[in-house]
């Protein structure tokens, strides 16, 4: 953990808003991508990361001050974005065909653009959003949130020989749809 | 460059506004809500805003009043006129008062336990 984490969450225990505010504006631009990448819709992005943050102050005595705060806060993150999928599962099978043929908007090139400028980087996006739930989540987690194994298994509530399975299956996954020439390696914690 | 280099480097999508004061907002309805709902005890509310919970109090209030004051005057409670009561049953001593007064309170504490059980603090 930071120190400036373990400072603002000790004056927020303390009553301080000021600094839970410090903490939302630190954390809230990598929360809602990792958010982005698991509901794969904007709007609901915003609001699993607003809810995550009100947990998280909500259940703050349960965090443990030695531990780093984020990968607690991006636990927290998978599983409101966990429910927020199987909710939204039970929605479209409830309302019939009409959601099922809804496109995921963040496959829609159109809503992408407004988040990510470079045509590259949005192709990537758009190929990782494809894979399935917990093979993206698991990507973003190790590869761009740089969170080791470990902390990944503890975020998705598995242990960290299905994490590496997940990598590993999302990296062939990715080749095949990619089209690059890396060879496919098992991944190291 | 290799795929793992590619995903290590994938950027954050830019956040369309800052989320800052919603989740201020947020965190202070919660507050509130924390505030009102003070009398909470072990996640039971045992005194919320429950009509038929004030009603049920008053009654037994009434009816433990209704039975010292008979008690005390050495007169049968009007209670056991009414039927469904045996005088058996009800308590004839002063002494017995506290006692029985405990009872009804505790059935009350554990009749209004069971009729608001707080969800909200839930996991």
């Amino acid at each position: 953990m930071s120190t400036s984490d373990r400072d603002a969450v000790r004056a927020i225990r303390g009553g301080d808003r000021e600094a839970l505010a410090h903490l939302v504006q630190r954390h809230q631009g990598r929360l809602f991508g990792l958010v982005l990448m698991m509901v794969r819709n904007p709007a609901a992005a915003e609001e699993v990361t607003q809810d995550t943050f009100v947990r998280a102050y909500a259940h703050l005595d349960q965090y443990d001050e030695n531990r780093p705060f984020y990968p607690w806060l991006a636990a927290i993150a998978v599983r409101l974005s966990q429910n927020w999928l199987h909710q939204h599962a039970r929605t479209a099978r409830r309302e019939g065909s009409a959601l099922d043929a809804a496109p995921e908007p963040l496959t829609d090139a159109g809503v992408l653009r407004h988040l990510i400028t470079s045509e590259r980087d949005r192709h990537l996006w758009q190929t990782v959003a494809t894979l399935p739930s917990g093979e993206r989540t698991a990507v973003i987690l190790y590869y761009r949130e740089e969170m080791p194994v470990r902390d990944v298994a503890e975020a998705l509530g598995v242990t960290t020989g299905t994490v590496k399975t997940l990598l590993f299956r999302a990296r062939r996954h990715l080749h095949e749809r990619l089209e690059v020439e890396d060879p496919v390696q098992e991944i190291r914690p | 460059m290799t795929l793992d280099d590619r995903l290590r480097a994938l950027p954050a999508p830019a956040l369309p506004r800052d989320l800052t004061s919603d989740v201020l907002g947020r965190v202070e309805q919660l507050e509130r809500r924390r505030s009102a709902s003070a009398t909470e005890v072990h996640g039971m509310r045992l005194w919320g805003p429950s009509r038929a919970a004030w009603a049920t109090a008053v009654l037994l209030a009434l009816a433990a009043a209704a039975l010292g004051a008979s008690i005390a005057t050495g007169q049968l409670p009007l209670i056991s006129m009414s039927g469904g009561f045996r005088l058996g049953n009800l308590p004839t001593r002063v002494s017995d008062l506290p006692l029985f007064v405990t009872g009804l309170a505790l059935y009350a504490l554990g009749l209004f336990s069971s009729l608001r059980p707080d969800r909200r603090t839930s996991p």
